[in-house]
């Protein structure tokens, strides 16, 4: 559905985006994740057509964004990271606007607007003024003005900034609920915990270039090969150490400094396994208080792949 | 291309274009931009407008005298007061405000923008004209014969209406040309000022400073700042033709202030068409 092979976008002497390459499927939720700077918008931007790449191709639907930027917009839904409204206009009108410059048939128009305001949780606020709405719904209303049209795929840039908590899950619904509706989405963002709720697949990109681009698990695998079980005990781990070290399938043991009575344990078996761990540990006669598996979550990927250097 | 889908072409652009274009709503925003302003102001201003109106009709029907010159220069005041404040944020207003990156987006061309944002201005302004023609064509009327056939009555709004759409396309290039808006309505100000009343002050001034006493009968340059000036040109293209004026307007009926609006509108509708153009130039689809 969407296939970008080396875009490079290039202001005089400053790369904002080197040679990246991707290839989504329709379904697919691609989480843009980047510190300012890292060259995201300027992506996106260069997908919804607005900005031209210096080289490289992408396609969206096997039309070449660069070549036929007016067959590629219909396709595509953008809502970026600061966007306008009109003034003085209802909320279904300005739908309306957006739909009749998307030439959808205006017989259609009525039905299309009720289900994306269904959609988006906006229905009660059909006639209201767009400036009367607070910042989540302008966003939500936002987020169904690119849906009028019914796009095959969305390019959303920080969808969820400057809303409260209570908001921002209902964005992460909604954007879900599009992805398996079969939309193929890119979203960028800087809330990695809730990106990882939502995304099958990450792309980190930093001083414009994309550091690693996969499913989650995958990356998640490819940094974290082992397991890791953090232990914690009534008394002090220096005790359990031992027996840990001729466990067969620990391959390391790490004190935490700032706990002295947990360890984070590299065990390479399975669920049986870590099950077995455990029993042998609490007949062994440890008193083990917390026993559980971790795994690295977006954050700590993102802390490891990246350095923090900006352009 | 088949013939078929060519005339389907055709009939998209000209249902999209001209009856479903969507810059079409853009009345509806301003209606009630102005209906915020308080219930009370609103019926005076409506109660004022509709007394002073009727007062005006009236006074032409008893009266009998022409007042067909005074409402043609009230018509050619208001549009050109009401155009520059109505069109300078067209474009420079949607960047402002961040929308017109989405419009962009949309499958609505540059044309069609320009000619939606133009269509229902004019709508608007033959509505206001056709108001103030009616005590002109009143005042002009033969009451025996009701012959309304005064041919420098039609020049004259001829050549106001080709004034207006001057003034709109010219403020369409401006409002293109400029990011913010209030730059916009600076630079469309400026220039009626400059040209309607600064140019003409400053060269009679160059004139007399010179030593020639004043533009002389036969200056070119002052004739032409004369004919073209739509304030300075419709007076003597009303008055009866055998007036001691001898202006240069009188005698052609307004014809080279039409034609050279128009001609003017053209190259700033094309100005503003390759403007916009170049607002999305990132992505034409040029390789």
């Amino acid at each position: 559905m969407l296939v970008l092979n080396n875009l490079r976008k290039v202001y005089g002497t400053l790369t904002a985006v080197e040679g990246t390459s991707l290839t989504l499927d329709p379904g697919d939720i691609f989480g843009f994740i980047g510190p300012n700077g890292a060259g995201k918008t300027t992506t996106i931007k260069m997908l919804a057509t607005l900005i031209e790449p210096t080289s490289g191709t992408a396609t969206i639907d096997g039309i070449d964004v660069v070549l036929h930027p007016q067959q590629v917009r219909p396709l595509i839904g953008y809502m970026p990271d600061s966007f306008g409204l009109y003034d003085d206009i209802k909320a279904w009108e300005y739908l309306d606007f957006f739909a009749s410059a998307y030439r959808v048939p205006k017989a259609d128009r009525p039905s299309i607007i009720d289900s994306v305001l269904e959609l988006t949780d906006l229905t009660v606020k059909k006639d209201a003024y767009v400036q009367s709405l607070s910042r989540g719904m302008q966003q939500r209303l936002c987020l169904a003005k690119c849906l009028v049209h019914d796009p095959k795929v969305l390019l959303l840039d920080e969808p969820a900034s400057g809303l409260d908590p209570r908001a921002r899950v209902e964005i992460k619904g909604l954007i879900a609920e599009l992805g398996r509706m079969g939309k193929t989405i890119i979203v960028s963002s800087h809330i990695l915990p809730e990106l990882a709720d939502f995304c099958n697949k990450v792309g980190i990109m930093e001083r414009g270039k994309m550091l690693v681009s996969d499913h989650v698990e995958t990356i998640v695998r490819r940094l974290q090969p082992a397991k890791k079980i953090a232990i914690k005990t009534l008394g002090s781990i220096e005790g359990i150490r031992a027996a840990l070290d001729d466990y067969p399938e620990v391959t390391g043991v790490t004190l935490t400094m700032d706990e002295p009575d947990s360890a984070l344990v590299d065990f390479s078996g399975d669920h049986a396994a870590q099950a077995k761990l455990l029993k042998t540990l609490i007949e062994a006669g440890y008193q083990i208080s917390s026993f559980h598996e971790t795994k690295m979550d977006l954050e700590d990927v993102f802390l490891r792949v990246t350095t923090g250097s900006v352009q | 291309m088949s013939i078929q889908q060519k005339r389907s072409k055709t009939e998209n652009w000209f249902r999209y274009t001209l009856l479903d274009n969507p810059m079409f709503d853009e009345p509806k925003r301003g209606y009630r931009k102005i209906m915020r302003f308080g219930r009370p102001a609103r019926i005076v201003i409506l109660v004022l407008f509709v007394v002073i109106y009727l007062w005006s009709i009236l006074m032409t029907i008893t009266s009998g005298s022409d007042v067909s010159i005074f409402f043609s220069y009230l018509e050619l005041i208001l549009v050109t007061l009401i155009i520059p404040s109505s069109i300078h944020g067209a474009i420079s207003a949607e960047r402002e405000r961040a929308t017109w990156d989405a419009l962009m987006l949309t499958r609505l061309t540059a044309g069609q923008i320009i000619i939606g944002k133009l269509i229902w201005r004019f709508r608007l302004i033959l509505a206001l004209l056709a108001l103030l023609l009616v005590p002109a064509l009143l005042s002009r009327t033969n009451p025996d014969t009701f012959d309304i056939s005064n041919g420098m009555l039609w020049h004259a709004q001829l050549m106001i209406l080709a004034w207006c759409l001057l003034l709109c396309s010219f403020g369409l290039w401006v409002s293109s040309s400029t990011k913010r808006s209030i730059t916009s309505l600076a630079v469309i100000i400026g220039s009626l000022i400059g040209v309607l009343i600064a140019v003409p002050i400053l060269y009679d001034m160059f004139c007399h400073i010179s030593g020639g006493g004043g533009p002389g009968q036969g200056d070119l340059i002052s004739s032409a700042m004369t004919t073209f000036n739509p304030f300075l040109s419709l007076y003597p293209m009303m008055v009866p033709p055998d007036s001691e004026s001898g202006l240069i307007a009188g005698g052609l009926s307004g014809w080279p202030q039409i034609g050279l609006y128009t001609a003017l509108s053209v190259l700033f509708l094309v100005f503003t068409y390759w403007r916009i153009i170049g607002l999305e130039k990132p992505v034409r689809g040029r390789r």
